[in-house]
């Protein structure tokens, strides 16, 4: 017990903490005794080598840091063993607490990799899910400024059926497509393709906007009925509008009576 | 542009030397781009391996009397009547259009069209009553006002749409390139299936029936139900092409065959 009280002394003595009496003391102990005076040789030897790594690590700011991510982003198990480390390492001498703080760093160095190889790796999953949901979007696009061929636009509306969630862009080329398309069938499809996204309230005026400006009976008589359908009573001004105008089908115009009825 | 007019010019100097003949009711030309036939009242299209569009008719040109002898039939949209058929043939925007002169004419056309060949048909007025397609391998887009439009021996893809027209079609196989979409306002739509045609199927009616002896796989969807009273999806034989047949109002016929 004298010997290890006298270890922990000499510790202090060597980081300069200790005064007075206890540095007399320590003083007197090496000088007096050889197998001290190699310990404290050893002792001065170990902490400048230890002071030189120190300046090679980080700040103990970014070791906070690191500690409280390593918390977050790794399992319990390893969480524990950089928790009991710490313990011990405050109830050891500063010295042990060095060397501790050595091997949890080392430990952390390595987490570290670990934990930027995992996300790294996240993050190409990522980027290629991201990438594969931006072609799907490009080749939608693409495609319905194909004027070369009806089909190849109609499959880019009907590709545009795979996304489930709502994309502005997308929106809006599928919008242009219901009301500038010269091709029914894949006007139609645009129709059928902003249905689905129907509660959306960008969609929704869209379509009722598309009630008075659309000029291809087909697709009128469609939007019409999808209204019918929606119970969409928000439609009923702009299909009363229709039967004012001049230069509209009868077909639509008969259509369009139905539907005022059915939703008034 | 230039190599455009030439085979314009080709076209027409042909033309000239088929009607110089007198006696001749056809008329070919290769076509440039698609082949838009606008508004031709009484027609029928038959698809075949050339790679020449032939223009006849049936009926002799004996409405031409003998007062308009050595004059050309021309009307306000500045046509010509360069076949000698009383349609005209001309490019425009890198595609070939194909018009009838004369609104009120009886005479009734019969086209054949190369199968690599996009064939649209356009009708908007009310004097159409039928238009018929047989044996088209080639991409085909139909837009008619109240034509009834019948397809025997087709493939696909193809875009059908008609206000009034009811739609018959016959399908020799389901070509697997591209889509199928044909569509109706008030009139049925009956189409006959290849019982092993592989398709992703969508039928719809608004107010009307749907029918088929397909086993149907059908897809349950809660989100469509909402607002779509009678619709029909599911695939035919592990699925295909996006196949679509949609009525406002007739009801929907698909037969197995």
């Amino acid at each position: 017990m004298e010997e290890r009280k006298m270890e922990d002394l000499m510790i202090d003595y060597v980081q300069g903490n200790l005064t007075g009496e206890l540095k007399d003391h320590v003083e007197k102990t090496i000088e007096k005794n050889e197998e001290w005076k190699l310990e404290y040789d050893k002792l001065c030897g170990i902490m400048e080598m230890i002071d030189s790594t120190v300046e090679l690590q980080p700040e103990s700011s970014l070791r906070q840091s690191f500690d409280k991510m390593l918390e977050q982003e790794m399992g319990s198990s390893e969480e524990a063993k950089v928790v009991t480390m710490k313990t011990e390492a405050s109830d050891a001498s500063k010295w042990t607490m060095r060397i501790a703080a050595s091997v949890t760093l080392l430990i952390l160095g390595a987490a570290i990799g670990v934990l930027v190889m995992k996300n790294i790796q996240n993050q190409e999953e990522l980027a290629a899910l991201r990438s594969e949901m931006e072609m799907t979007k490009q080749l939608v696009i693409s495609s319905l400024q194909d004027q070369t061929s009806a089909s190849s636009r109609l499959r880019g509306v009907n590709t545009s059926m795979v996304m489930e969630t709502s994309d502005d862009e997308i929106i809006n080329a599928l919008i242009n497509t219901m009301n500038t398309d010269e091709n029914t069938n894949v006007r139609l499809a645009a129709v059928s393709a902003l249905a689905r996204f129907a509660n959306e309230e960008q969609v929704k005026q869209a379509l009722i906007a598309a009630l008075e400006t659309q000029d291809d009976p087909v697709v009128a008589i469609s939007l019409i009925n999808l209204m019918v359908q929606l119970k969409e009573k928000g439609a009923v001004e702009s299909l009363k509008n229709l039967l004012h105008r001049g230069e509209v089908h009868e077909a639509v115009k008969s259509e369009a009576q139905l539907g005022i009825f059915e939703l008034s | 542009m230039k190599k455009q007019n030439i085979i314009l010019t080709t076209i027409l100097a042909l033309a000239v030397i088929t009607s110089a003949k007198g006696q001749s009711d056809e008329y070919k030309f290769s076509p440039t781009g698609k082949l838009i036939v606008n508004g031709i009242n009484k027609i029928s299209f038959e698809g075949y391996d050339g790679n020449e569009v032939i223009i006849s008719t049936t009926s002799r040109s004996s409405s031409k009397s003998e007062r308009a002898e050595g004059l050309k039939l021309i009307n306000g949209s500045g046509l010509e009547d360069n076949t000698g058929l009383g349609v005209s043939v001309s490019q425009v925007d890198g595609n070939t259009e194909m018009e009838e002169i004369s609104s009120r004419s009886s005479k009734r056309y019969v086209v054949k069209v190369p199968s690599s060949v996009t064939l649209v048909y356009k009708h908007s007025t009310a004097h159409g009553s039928a238009v018929s397609f047989s044996g088209i391998k080639g991409e085909l887009e139909v837009k008619t006002n109240h034509s009834r439009v019948e397809l025997d021996d087709v493939t696909g893809p193809m875009t059908i749409s008609t206000v009034h027209g009811r739609i018959e079609a016959d399908f020799s196989s389901l070509n697997q390139s591209g889509p199928v979409s044909i569509a109706s306002s008030h009139g049925l739509i009956d189409i006959s299936l290849p019982a092993d045609s592989k398709a992703n199927l969508k039928l719809g009616s608004g107010w009307g029936e749907i029918y088929s002896d397909f086993d149907i796989e059908i897809e349950k969807t809660t989100r469509l139900r909402s607002y779509s009273s009678n619709e029909v999806k599911g695939t035919l034989n592990g699925g295909g092409v996006d196949f679509s047949a949609e009525s406002s109002h007739g009801n929907v016929y698909l037969r197995k065959k």
